[in-house]
């Protein structure tokens, strides 16, 4: 059975709309800069990818009713209202949700946790009633009337990856008809300060696969696509964006947070999502890697790839320079890219690089540029070991 | 799917035990975990660095491949409700408290949810699947579902699925206030980890099948639902938190993945066929339905005997 995409949402640095975030990547224009909403003292010396809407603005677009809610369920309300707009769905009993996210409601709960550990104020204590990660799915899966499945997957910067996975394995064994698969994340100061304290953050704008890269950006977006049987699609008349062809987990097993030196995880994740779609290294026509700028992902991202792939690699871009790194949704961002590209047939461009990693025989792709894209390989992972590699093709 | 292989560390006398059910005891706010030499798992310097959700995942994560025999797993698939609490709260801490200067990444990569699953497979060398759910009341359910879909499009054969939620001093004082706020009574807080290897085929360790998984959520919290018969447990057990079945949270206190346990006594049950005592009496059951409701989110697993 194939796995048709119908419906893309997106809301990221660089955009409020798919149509948006095409707009940005055609454009080079990145949405990395001077944090305006997120609450730390790190917004005075790093740059963030934030969402250019506030939460009021985003509940108003929304006509969001209530105060009880995180900007990590608003981004993800908004991101997937416009994925079942899109695609033109009808949301029933045969209509599941896989979402995502690394750490749910915390940007809410940081407005109790302030006052608490500094002045053991209680006050704000409602504010943890929307903390968990899985509220937040439970929140927009009761927004849209989505009853018959709702999860949320966390397994940190690869969440969205595993979501899209999920997804095409509940259609395939015809537990669900459609399932809307994504994820997001919104900034804030736990995060921020986490990945400062790895000391893995640029205070720049983050350099992917360049030699002199020093570290990531951190962003914010939600994103999901909506999956269906490509029967089913057809059967309904629904335009299809592409085909979720191939995915696959794997575990690096070499250290908490640290990619292995070889890029095992890496290898085997993409190696699997290849056999998974049936298809050879060579047909592969673009690769939308992890690439986050930090020294550890892009070496040992390079290396896997060198290995996977050969001599003979397809253009490579990392597009974090555009959004930051959004984390737990960012599987799910790179994937409305791929398919992007597949639909625009066009490449887009790894921004900020400056130096040739010396190891390696290739260079990002650097401009837009057309191409005749039939399959896009799209890298994530994250902390725990995490490797996910997803496979789009056009229908 | 069949499921065997079960440990669990709880507030009972139930890592390594044979017959749980022989030896439960009341508990109250101030119970404390049983908790095994975790030293015959990990070496005593990462010891010291980890959670209580981290021992208890890979301690309990590490016995159940022991007690099915087997060196490794295909994939392995944890739910938990609040993941890593502890570590959360302590970075938090010193986020406000430090003002954002000077941290110690530790906490805050030992806080991410998947850290139970990725240490686990970190121990066991192992480089398959790894997947992390949090979902409420529905973790391990949602763990369950992912292991079942795993199996049924032959990515893999064997699963460790795990359940794992820890509690702390300031998680409890939280929850506390939090009730207060939302007017609702506090449940005594629990915590626990409950490992089960779920299998395409039935093995040795095989303690059981799953004849129906149910999940569901409702935005009306509180409403009123049925525990579904699944064409009648037919004279079985029903273990619960309700007053719908034995409730088992009287021994396991209440938490997002408190059903790891009663799931854990299921298939301890199927085991010991003959229990006599103060709590339950039962006899040889050939199918156990185990069922949780919490915050509006429900699970029901019904399982026979094998």
């Amino acid at each position: 059975m194939e796995i048709a995409i119908t419906g893309i949402g997106a809301i990221s640095a660089i955009g409020n709309d798919v149509n948006g975030n095409l707009r940005s990547l055609v454009a080079k224009e990145t949405g990395i800069g001077k944090a305006e909403w997120l609450d730390s003292k790190l917004t005075g010396t790093h740059l963030f990818g934030e969402v250019k809407l506030t939460n009021a603005q985003l509940k108003e677009g929304l006509n969001w009713k209530g105060d009880a809610v995180s900007r990590t369920t608003l981004l993800s309300v908004w991101a997937m209202k416009e994925a079942i707009e899109r695609s033109g769905i009808v949301i029933d009993d045969q209509v599941g949700l896989v979402s995502s996210t690394s750490v749910g409601g915390m940007d809410r709960s940081e407005g109790f946790f302030e006052p608490y550990y500094t002045a053991q104020d209680f006050a704000n204590v409602f504010m943890l009633g929307t903390h968990d990660c899985g509220t937040c799915t439970k929140q927009a899966a009761a927004h849209f009337g989505i009853t018959a499945y709702a999860t949320t997957i966390s397994t940190a910067c690869s969440s969205a990856a595993n979501a899209v996975a999920m997804g095409a394995r509940l259609i395939r064994q015809g537990k669900l008809k459609r399932v809307i698969v994504g994820g997001t994340d919104a900034l804030c100061r736990f995060t921020a300060n986490g990945f400062n304290s790895l000391m893995i953050l640029d205070t720049e704008w983050c350099k992917p696969f360049s030699a002199n890269r020093a570290g990531l950006n951190l962003g914010e977006a939600a994103a999901y696509l909506v999956l269906e049987s490509r029967e089913d699609a057809e059967a309904r008349g629904a335009e299809i964006h592409g085909l979720v062809t191939g995915w696959a987990n794997t575990n690096d097993a070499y250290h908490q947070t640290a990619s292995s030196p070889d890029g095992n995880g890496a290898f085997m994740a993409m190696t699997q999502a290849l056999e998974k779609a049936g298809l050879n290294p060579s047909d592969i026509s673009y690769i939308n890697a992890h690439g986050t700028g930090t020294q550890n992902n892009d070496q040992s991202e390079s290396i896997a790839i060198h290995r996977v792939f050969g001599a003979q690699k397809p253009p490579i871009s990392s597009t974090k320079a555009y959004t930051g790194h959004t984390l737990a949704a960012a599987g799910a961002i790179e994937a409305v890219y791929s398919v992007l590209a597949l639909k625009e047939n066009r490449l887009f461009p790894n921004l900020n690089y400056q130096d040739p990693i010396v190891e390696n025989d290739w260079k990002p792709q650097l401009e837009v540029q057309d191409a005749d894209i039939k399959h896009v390989l799209s890298n994530s992972f994250g902390f725990g070991g995490n490797n996910s590699t997803l496979i789009f093709s056009k229908a | 799917m069949y499921l065997g292989a079960a440990s669990c560390i709880s507030f009972q006398d139930t890592f390594g035990n044979e017959n749980p059910w022989n030896s439960l005891v009341g508990i109250h706010d101030g119970t404390q975990l049983v908790q095994p030499d975790y030293k015959q798992f990990v070496s005593p310097a990462a010891l010291r660095r980890m959670s209580s959700a981290l021992k208890m995942g890979v301690a309990g994560g590490k016995s159940s491949l022991e007690r099915a025999g087997i060196e490794n797993c295909d994939a392995i698939s944890v739910g938990t409700g609040l993941g890593c609490v502890r570590d959360t709260l302590k970075f938090l801490a010193a986020v406000y408290k430090d003002g954002e200067g000077g941290l110690s990444p530790t906490a805050f990569i030992q806080s991410t949810h998947n850290s139970i699953a990725g240490q686990l497979a970190l121990m066991l060398g192992n480089h398959g699947y790894n997947m992390t759910h949090v979902q409420g009341a529905l973790s391990l359910g949602y763990a369950l579902s992912d292991a079942e879909l795993l199996i049924g499009e032959g990515d893999a054969e064997t699963v460790l699925v795990g359940a794992v939620d820890e509690k702390t001093d300031e998680l409890v004082e939280l929850l506390s206030k939090l009730s207060e706020t939302g007017n609702y009574k506090l449940p005594v807080v629990g915590e626990g980890g409950a490992f089960f290897l779920a299998s395409k085929e039935k093995l040795s360790s095989s303690v059981a099948k799953v004849i129906e998984l149910n999940l569901t959520s409702r935005t009306n919290v509180g409403s009123e639902s049925q525990i579904p018969s699944f064409g009648g447990v037919g004279g079985g057990l029903v273990l619960s938190n309700t007053d719908e079945g034995f409730n088992y949270t009287q021994f396991s206190g209440e938490h997002f993945t408190s059903v790891g346990f009663g799931l854990f006594m299921a298939l301890k049950a199927f085991e010991a066929e003959k229990v006599d005592n103060d709590h339950i009496t039962f006899s040889d059951p050939t199918r156990i339905l185990v069922h949780h409701k919490l915050l509006g989110q429900e699970m029901s697993i019904l399982l026979e005997k094998v």
